[in-house]
């Protein structure tokens, strides 16, 4: 027997349309009820990587990965903290019935009303498309039932079929496979067999009527912590190391960055009482407005 | 699963679209705006950065739900210990049949059990002495749920399961079981007008897993050729004449191939209809036609999954594997196991003291 390992972890290659971006707003890291919380549409924002010349695949195959983020100038529009919360789509639906194989019993499965699933996601909802998807159930008040969840095992189109058990008053729904042309689908789930010391606790699966909702499991969730900041290491070391320039003339103060762009300017004055004793030194922030004749080059001519 | 998470900062440091162009007396510098000013100087207060876009990275972890065995879910058929199904009565909607389906049959220790049904409408409870096909009955005075228990008591503990039921019971919808046939008559006064019949199609009740496979196999065969070592010895024969042309070799009554064509450029074989070709430079490359994994390729069987394999078995299942392996360490050992069970002083003995039995 061979020994070896095998990673479990690779780059993910979804397409976009599997992903959901929960976007949370406040503008500082104090302000807990005041915030936003909110979707975005991932469709639009998140576009995958492709191969180039240089990256040794076709200009048509996904890098896999690595995927671009536009963050929209609509939400992205005050300072603050935004953390962005990537996950995969959940796609809501509500079980129509719990059943077993009709030529194979022991086979217990979720059935899935295609009519009952939101249009842009129907077409995971074909033969083996949900396999490793996974399903979250809800309670009959709408809570979720939390630190649960089923994973899909085969996902096949099903139609019902009417079995006679040993006794004649009995009957019962069973299922069977077919190719195509229904409008349910039988998923069977994983774990649904009893632990073998208490036999009798048939693993949950499942209600018919109850809502569940169904998620990809095609990558990890990301969580993106995104600072809009007025200020950073840069610029507070223009203010404390770039070039500076005071006139005497109209007492503009001006700060320029390394390049001798005008990074901020300031009014200096003083405000004196009627005995023209000095009471105060001002520094006023201008603004925007920027005193141009105060440029760098302009002033040391 | 885990989640990654992962730290950006956006400010002046890292954008150049805050830094607007001017000129003055013929000097060009540039002047920076503010945050804010940037961030909300779009029309109805949006942002100026129409163009801030961040790299992010996604990765999956996964697990194999490869791993399949025909044997899942058999457990439950197999092991009952304690459980029941009911039904209900299509001519009395109030009235419930109970089905013991403990498995006392197989399971001898479950001999020692006793079966008591409370009907959960308040009446008294019930011995149950039988396990199906016979069953109990009971006649629910009043509409509304009731959950039926069935409480089984043991030497070693007491199990019970309950079962909720809605009384009046109300048969399932069953949307259309038999199937809808439809033909339009081609002639006669019927002509183009549809007729449909419900309809059961011969073989309808089988559940053929055929229909869990998809075809790998393509109608017309692909080539598949590569490079190998010559296999032309074993088209050698006795005599004078090793290698002739066109003669058939065969091994064990079966045709294994022949030597096609002997020249100074190569020489053709085949074997076992895949072709060969050796050069002077002792190469060899072979040639054969594929049509994918056929229907000869394939063993149909039921798609189960083995658990165990799928991390997704609860701790219980791994608890239960330790306790029966509790009977297997030594032969010698005098210890009990489960099924042997049937008296106090078993019960002692059970499985290296797994019971704490107090003497009064």
């Amino acid at each position: 027997m061979a020994l070896g390992s095998y990673g479990i972890t690779r780059p993910a290659d979804m397409s976009p349309e599997d992903v959901e971006i929960i976007m949370h707003y406040t503008p500082s890291r104090d302000v807990t009820e005041d915030f936003v919380l909110k979707k975005l549409d991932a469709a639009s924002l998140l576009t995958p990587y492709f191969h180039n010349n240089d990256t040794g695949g076709n200009t048509n195959e996904i890098l896999g990965g690595m995927y671009n983020l536009r963050l929209p100038s609509n939400e992205f529009n005050q300072t603050g903290i935004y953390t962005l919360y990537l996950r995969p789509a959940e796609m809501r639906t509500v079980i129509t019935d719990c059943g077993v194989l009709s030529a194979l019993p022991n086979v217990k499965g979720i059935i899935i009303d295609l009519n009952n699933v939101d249009p842009q996601f129907r077409n995971k909802f074909v033969a083996q498309g949900l396999v490793g998807f996974r399903v979250e159930y809800l309670n009959d008040n709408g809570t979720k039932i939390p630190n649960f969840y089923r994973i899909v095992t085969s996902s096949f189109y099903c139609e019902p079929v009417t079995t006679n058990l040993t006794n004649s008053s009995q009957k019962t729904i069973r299922y069977r496979y077919v190719e195509n042309g229904s409008d349910l689908l039988f998923c069977t789930l994983s774990p649904s067999s009893a632990p073998s010391n208490k036999p009798n606790a048939t693993p949950f699966i499942g209600q018919p009527n109850q809502d569940i909702i169904i998620t990809n499991t095609y990558f990890n969730p990301v969580t993106l912590d995104i600072e809009m900041a007025e200020h950073d290491i840069d610029t507070l070391a223009i203010a404390l190391y770039g070039n500076q320039t005071k006139s005497m003339e109209d007492g503009i103060y001006t700060l320029y960055d390394p390049s001798n762009n005008i990074y901020k300017q300031y009014n200096l004055f003083e405000i004196r009482d009627e005995f023209n004793n000095l009471l105060y030194e001002v520094r006023q922030d201008r603004g925007d407005n920027i005193d141009f004749s105060k440029n760098f080059n302009n002033v040391i001519e | 699963m885990k989640t990654d998470r992962t730290y950006y900062l956006i400010s002046p440091e890292v954008l150049k679209s805050d830094i607007v162009e001017e000129t003055y007396s013929g000097n060009t510098f540039g002047v920076y705006s503010a945050m804010t000013e940037i961030l909300s100087g779009g029309t109805g207060g949006s942002s100026l950065l129409t163009g801030l876009t961040i790299p992010i990275v996604f990765t999956q972890s996964f697990n194999d739900l490869g791993y399949y065995t025909p044997f899942d879910g058999y457990i439950i058929q197999k092991d009952v210990v304690n459980n029941f199904i009911y039904s209900g009565n299509p001519n009395n909607s109030f009235e419930v049949f109970v089905y013991n389906t403990s498995d006392r049959d197989f399971k001898k220790f479950l001999q020692l059990a006793d079966y008591v049904i409370d009907w959960g409408d308040g009446s008294s409870t019930q011995k149950i002495n039988e396990t199906a096909p016979t069953y109990l009955s009971h006649t629910f005075p009043f509409a509304g749920d009731f959950e039926i228990k069935i409480t089984q008591s043991n030497p070693w503990g007491v199990t019970e399961v309950k079962k909720v039921i809605t009384v009046p019971m109300v048969g399932a919808t069953i949307p259309n079981p038999d199937g809808t046939i439809t033909f339009t008559p081609q002639g006669g006064s019927w002509a183009g007008t549809p007729l449909s019949y419900d309809y059961i199609f011969e073989g309808d009740a089988e559940n053929n897993i055929q229909y869990q496979i998809s075809s790998n196999h393509t109608q017309v065969p692909f080539v598949v050729s590569g490079f190998t070592t010559s296999q032309l010895t074993s088209l050698s024969s006795y005599g004078s004449v090793r290698y002739a042309t066109n003669v058939p070799i065969f091994q064990n009554g079966q045709l294994l191939g022949v030597i096609d064509e002997i020249t100074t450029d190569y020489t053709a074989y085949t074997i076992n209809d895949i072709e060969y070709y050796d050069y002077p430079d002792g190469t060899t490359i072979f040639i054969e036609n594929s049509s994918g994994i056929t229907a000869n390729d394939i063993s149909v069987s039921a798609i189960t999954k083995q658990e165990v394999l799928l991390d997704m078995v609860s701790s219980p299942e791994i608890q239960s594997e330790v306790f029966i392996d509790r009977g297997k360490n030594s032969a010698f050992e005098g210890l009990e196991r489960l099924g042997e069970v049937d008296n106090i002083g078993d019960l002692t003995r059970y499985g290296y003291g797994f019971y704490k039995i107090n003497e009064n």
